[in-house]
């Protein structure tokens, strides 16, 4: 047992050489599918009349495309700085888990922390669904830099991209345009089934997708955090897996 | 170009730091948290369902170019999308771009 602590910690070192990995993972398909979606945010700044550079900037600054859409657009209707920044807050919580979740199956418990702030700077929907689905083969003392990797990469490459759609909106069809928009909700969906594991995530997605119609009939200035908090409560309390060991088992890494 | 370093100025507050506070937040918590505890399982399920939720938002109730589609081709070019992830074995690409490619069609068609 203590043979295998100190071997534990000689491996408790992060392995640079996968920042490679990651950028290479970053220019295939998600950042394609990834590009679609702010190429449809490129096309929404220029719908709006929001200044170009200050929309790109919301890329390096918030990174997280319902936090920026809602930014452009409460600001531009001209709402109070104060309200801006609840709304994009409350939109951010969901960043909480998600880090938690990210860094829960990359960090290695005795390396420096500081490239955990980094990858949390780096983590949004995107990553939080790769890291689920694309680790699989990428050795364990890799994987946080194999994501900063990804994430520092598709942060740039979305900087080009963004101008390409505000100057491209203008010449689309009304329905390529839509299509663009389209792309995130699908990619965040079809993401959300290809993670799921277990039957709670299941019951969580179904709950969401039901209950955000309702929430909205009832309190529309909060449907979001009713479907949400209150979808995944109930997924969670019906669905919870019993006993300890079932995640780890559950892991394919593991 | 001074307009937009203005509204930059307001960003790194209002949008920058009330974001990274609760990526700040994730990182200390995580040590503190057992991975297989029950408070992280649901969060899970919370931060599931608020993405579930906020694709349903879209759906129905979107704004500027996709609010021209009809509602109908919109919730079934979802279905469509997930139809084909679930026949092509899970293929998070093919899916996604069957809704692309489902909502343009249907468009054209119903519209």
């Amino acid at each position: 047992m203590n043979e295998q602590r100190n071997l534990q910690a000689e491996r408790d070192t992060y392995d640079w050489s996968g920042v490679w990995g990651g950028m290479r993972a970053a220019l295939s398909m998600p950042g394609l599918v990834m590009a679609c979606s702010f190429i449809g945010f490129g096309a929404l700044i220029n719908d709006l009349g929001f200044p170009l550079l200050a929309g790109m900037a919301t890329i390096p600054l918030i990174w997280a495309l319902p936090g920026q859409v809602l930014f452009i657009t409460m600001w531009q209707a001209g709402v109070a700085l104060l309200l801006i920044a609840a709304a994009v807050s409350l939109t951010a919580v969901r960043l909480l888990p998600m880090v938690i979740g990210v860094l829960a199956q990359v960090r290695l418990p005795g390396a420096a922390r500081w490239p955990e702030f980094l990858l949390a700077y780096f983590t949004a929907v995107t990553i939080w669904v790769l890291s689920v689905t694309h680790l699989d083969k990428v050795p364990k003392r890799q994987h946080l830099p194999w994501l900063i990797g990804l994430g520092a990469t598709l942060m740039a490459a979305m900087c080009f991209v963004v101008p390409v759609g505000y100057h491209v909106a203008d010449r689309l069809p009304p329905v390529l345009a839509a299509g663009m928009v389209f792309f995130t909700p699908a990619f965040f969906l079809l993401s959300l089934l290809a993670s799921a594991r277990w039957r709670f995530d299941w019951a969580a997605i179904a709950a969401g997708v039901v209950l955000l119609p309702l929430a909205r009939w009832y309190a529309p200035d909060f449907d979001l955090l009713l479907a949400g908090v209150g979808g995944g409560t109930l997924a969670f309390l019906l669905f919870r897996p019993r006993r300890k060991g079932l995640i780890t088992e559950g892991e394919p890494h593991e | 170009m001074s307009e937009a370093l203005w509204i930059i100025a307001c960003m790194v507050p209002a949008g920058m730091g009330v974001t990274y506070v609760w990526r700040l937040l994730g990182v200390v918590a995580v040590t503190r948290i057992d991975p297989e505890s029950d408070i992280l399982l649901w969060v899970r399920a919370v931060s599931t369902a608020l993405v579930a939720a906020l694709v349903m938002r879209i759906v129905i109730a979107p704004s500027g170019v996709l609010a021209d589609i009809p509602l109908a081709a919109r919730l079934l070019a979802i279905a469509a999308g997930v139809a084909v992830f679930a026949l092509w074995g899970r293929a998070t690409q093919a899916g996604t771009f069957a809704c692309v490619i489902a909502l343009a069609g249907l468009a054209l068609v119903l519209g």
